[in-house]
Order: C-alpha cells, then structure tokens, then sequence
C-alpha cells in the first residue's frame, strides 16, 4: 500500500510517439476505457515508440499500466533501448522488457533512476496484430509505503458514479452515468511514531498523489488512482491508554485530476 | 452495433458533455482553426434553452447561457496576463464556444481495445460567443456569459450594411448580402462565426422584391403623394430583426442550428416515421 508522486506524465511534458499523436495524452486519464490506441500499425512486425520526455530530470521508482493489450513490449529511460528498468518485484522478468506478456495491467517496482524521458517501445500485442493500446500510464516515484496493511474492515475503496438519476412516475429508473471515480477510506490502529511522522510529512506536502494499495505485476486488481487527502490530519490520537501502543487515525483519499 | 436509439433505450447509458473553447487571432480577428478542450475546468454549465413564439411563429428564441469555471491556474484571467488561455491572442469577448452532449457507446473488443462510439456522431449541442462582462468572484470563479450566435445579427444595424440597394431585395438577397458582408479590410464579418464558409448558409425565398429592404430611408414610401413622408423602418432595424420579418412574410423560418448552421427555410412539417414504436395498454 503505497501513496506516490503525482504522475511524471502530466499536460505539460512533450509526448513523441509515432502513431495516433492526437490521442497520446488519452495515457494519463486514469479512466482505462479511453486508451491510447495507435493507427496503422495493427501488424505485430511494426513498432509504436511513445517517448515522454520530462521538464526536468526526475527520479523514476514505480511504472503503472492499465488497460493494455501489449504482449512484447520494452520500456527504458533516456532513449536508448538498452537502459531498462531493474524490477525489484516478484515478477515474469527481472528487466522492464516483456516478449511474452498476458497481462492487461502491471504495477512494477524498480530501481530508481534518474532520467529525463522514459520510452515505451510497444511491438506485438496479445491479440496477434492488434493496435497498440495503453490506458493508463504511470511513472512515478514512491512518497510512503505504509508499513502495515489496515484490517480489512478498515479499508474501503469505492467506485462512486457522477450519474444523473432519473426517477420515473411509475417506479422505474433510468440512469445517464459520466464517469466514475475512486475514493478510499483507511483507518490505521496502533501505529508507530515513526509511521504517524512520514504520514503528517505527506500531510504537509499538500499535494496530490498516486494511490496504489496493493500493486503487483501479475495478476493485479488493476487499482489505482491520483487523489488528494481532503480530511484533517488525526494521527496524534493514541490507540489506547498506553502511550506505546502507538496512533491511530483515519486518512481518506479522493480522485483528482490526473 | 450501437446507435443512436439504441443508446437513447439503453437504461444505464454513459454520457459525457465537453466544452470548447476557440479564440480569435490577434493579428487578424479571426477564429483559430482548432477547438480547445476546457472541460476541465467546468464547476457549473448554465443551462440552455430554445422555444418557438406562440404567436409569431417565425421567432425562434435561443437562451443565453452562464458557464462557471474554475480559475486557479488563471487560465481565465484577461488577455493581458500570461497565464491566461488568451495571451498573445485578441479580447476575450467574441470568442466562439461550443458545447457537445452525447452517449458514449463502450465496447471491449477482443483484441483489449475499447471502442468508443460518440452518438450523435456530431454532439454539438450549442454554439455561441462570448460577450458581456467577465467577472471573478472571490472564490475564484469565472462565470463566462455566452450568448447564441444570432447575437452578431443582433449587434450589427441595417443601416451598417453595404451592398444595399435603392431598389428592394427579396429575402435570399438579403441574406446572401449578409454572408458576403465584408469590413474596410475585405474580411468577412458574419461568415468567421458559421464555420467560416458559405456552405454552412442554407437559404432560399420567393423572388418577392421587399421594396423596404433598401438603403433609400424614404422607400417604404406609398405611392399615394399626400402622405406624409415617414422614414423606412428598416435602417432602424438590428439585422436580425429584419430577418425575422422577412421569415415572416416568407412562411419560412430563419434559425442556428445546434452545430452553428444559418437557416431560413421552409415551415414544412416533419413527416418521417418515428424510429420508437409505441405500445402499452393505453
């Protein structure tokens, strides 16, 4: 359960791709229903290269996908091919550089890097000849890695609908639904001073984030999201009556503009 | 496949509404060529509205519409800030908006694409432009005033046109004497604001010859020489006052359409068959 930087891949920085460019920016809405999807290359022997070129040099530590259909796929930083990413995840490959993937999303973390573009060189896809397809793209560096998981009871992630209802006279329903967004509830119990002390330092930082509970790069719930903390800060309370039981509070993490 | 009825039925479709934004070029008023997407930046989208007059007929109103949007990254602020969209670009006022609402038909295809389909194929429900005062609440909020696109007939008068005659014109004259109306600079002044092209003017009328269409003040004059001399109305017309007239007495009706068309066409009524069909124990 980690909360990290904001998505390196934002409205400002400069996409280089090879195909489709008016949809490349698609990668960044976290909704994965609106993918990148390449034109014209539809052909397992063509090449898709979607290179993300930073404003400045960044330190890149965890790379989110979603959404995609991408069977031999290899992302690397400062544009040369040979400069994978070092996984330190369990996962099929030690190097960001997939020629057999069945996945549709992957959550991976590396090693970090600094660097000032990041390439994803996009070659077959699952689908035998497909076009290349990504929703969602991360790349981001980690804030907090929480040290503990909450109890399940503690943890509520839900998918809210912005949607017009319309009640009919009779009973019926009938529903225009807009989009749907993410928000998550924890409650940590007992945790310890140190914990409570990188927490109200994320706190502080007034910023937005990258959520990802439980990310991992196979088999992956495929959940996450940029959010921002809106409640108050309530770590200082004690979890019991002795003072080295530890803290506890609630934090709660809504969906924000990518 | 999904289609625009199907969508219609459908009891839990997903919609979406956009808002676009085109500026006007500085060094020549125009509208830039590409709409911009500032859906983003919506808090709130007004609403619209369109009606016919009970009683004259030919009067198609249009609503204006507020739109509120946020403003903390100053995108809004006056042309002459540079964080605002309008930097380096002519006066906020006049800039064209438009607005699209549609279905999103979604589907996952085998290969892990989704296809999304936008039905209507063209969403554009509202076209209009900017005018009036800009205003930022201490919230930091704009509410963006934007008015139908008659508004440019309504802000131009009668007496302002060239290519007027002393003669008369019939209706299709008029209006074509709209479309072509240039400035001193040889630029069109209407046609910048209907796709910039004369193919989105859809007109026709009788060949009746409206003698007060003239920019002789004395043309409405009866022949009968013991009247008094009054001054012909028309030159104290908005432009589309008298296109309203002119529809009037055409048994036509003149409106934008919801994608920025000019029409002045015939009142004929719609005879095609509803796509729904209709049952229930009544």
């Amino acid at each position: 359960m980690e909360l990290l930087k904001p998505n390196f891949i934002d409205p400002d920085i400069n996409f280089v791709v090879n195909s489709a460019t008016l949809v490349a920016d698609y990668v960044m809405n976290p909704d994965p229903t609106f993918q990148y999807v390449s034109e014209g290359f539809n052909n397992d022997l063509t090449t898709v290269s979607m290179r993300i070129n930073f404003l400045e040099t960044l330190t890149v530590s965890r790379i989110g996908l979603i959404g995609i259909n991408l069977k031999d796929f290899t992302i690397f930083y400062n544009g040369a091919t040979a400069n994978t990413f070092a996984l330190t995840s369990t996962g099929a490959t030690m190097a960001s550089s997939w020629t057999a993937n069945s996945e549709t999303g992957m959550f991976l973390y590396c090693t970090p890097v600094a660097c000032t573009s990041v390439t994803i060189d996009m070659k077959k896809t699952i689908t035998a000849n497909s076009e290349k397809a990504i929703g969602y793209f991360v790349l981001s560096q980690e804030r907090l890695s929480f040290d503990r998981i909450p109890a399940a009871k503690n943890y509520s992630p839900i998918v809210n609908t912005e949607e017009v209802v319309h009640r009919l006279s009779d009973g019926n329903t009938r529903i225009q639904r807009i989009s749907d967004k993410w928000s998550f509830d924890i409650k940590l119990e007992y945790i310890s001073e140190a914990m409570r002390n990188s927490l109200k330092t994320i706190y502080d930082l007034h910023d937005g984030h990258i959520f990802v509970p439980f990310g991992t790069s196979t088999s992956w719930d495929k959940v996450m999201a940029p959010v921002v903390w809106p409640s108050p800060f309530n770590f200082f309370r004690f979890s019991d009556n002795a003072v080295g039981a530890g803290f506890e509070g609630s934090i709660s993490l809504l969906e924000t503009t990518p | 496949m999904a289609t625009i009825y199907s969508e219609i039925k459908n009891p839990r479709g997903r919609v979406s509404r956009k808002l676009f934004l085109k500026r006007r070029l500085a060094s020549t008023g125009l509208f830039e060529a590409a709409w911009q997407e500032i859906t983003d930046d919506v808090k709130s989208w007004g609403s619209i509205s369109k009606s016919i007059d009970s009683v004259r007929y030919s009067r198609v109103r249009f609503s204006d519409v507020a739109i509120t949007l946020g403003n903390d990254n100053g995108y809004y602020n006056p042309e002459e800030d540079e964080n605002s969209f309008w930097y380096g670009y002519a006066s906020q006022q006049r800039s064209l908006i438009k607005i699209e609402a549609g279905f999103i038909a979604q589907t996952l295809g085998s290969n892990g694409i989704y296809t999304n389909t936008t039905l209507p194929a063209d969403p554009t429900v509202f076209i209009g432009v900017v005018q009036g005062d800009i205003s930022i609440s201490d919230s930091n909020e704009i509410a963006l005033p934007v008015k139908p696109l008659l508004q440019v007939f309504r802000d131009f008068s009668t007496r302002n046109l060239s290519g007027l005659t002393t003669t008369g014109m019939t209706a299709a004259q008029f209006i074509t004497c709209l479309r072509d109306q240039t400035d001193g600079a040889g630029a069109f002044i209407f046609r910048p604001f209907f796709g910039d092209t004369t193919t989105y003017w859809d007109y026709t009328s009788s060949s009746i010859v409206y003698k007060d269409v003239s920019s002789n003040y004395q043309s409405a004059q009866p022949t009968d020489t013991t009247t008094a001399l009054e001054q012909n109305d028309f030159l104290e017309m908005n432009v589309w006052d008298v296109v309203e007239r002119l529809a009037e007495a055409e048994n036509q009706i003149p409106y934008i359409t919801r994608d920025g068309k000019f029409k002045f066409v015939s009142r004929s009524a719609n005879t095609s068959t509803s796509q729904f069909g209709f049952f229930g124990r009544g």
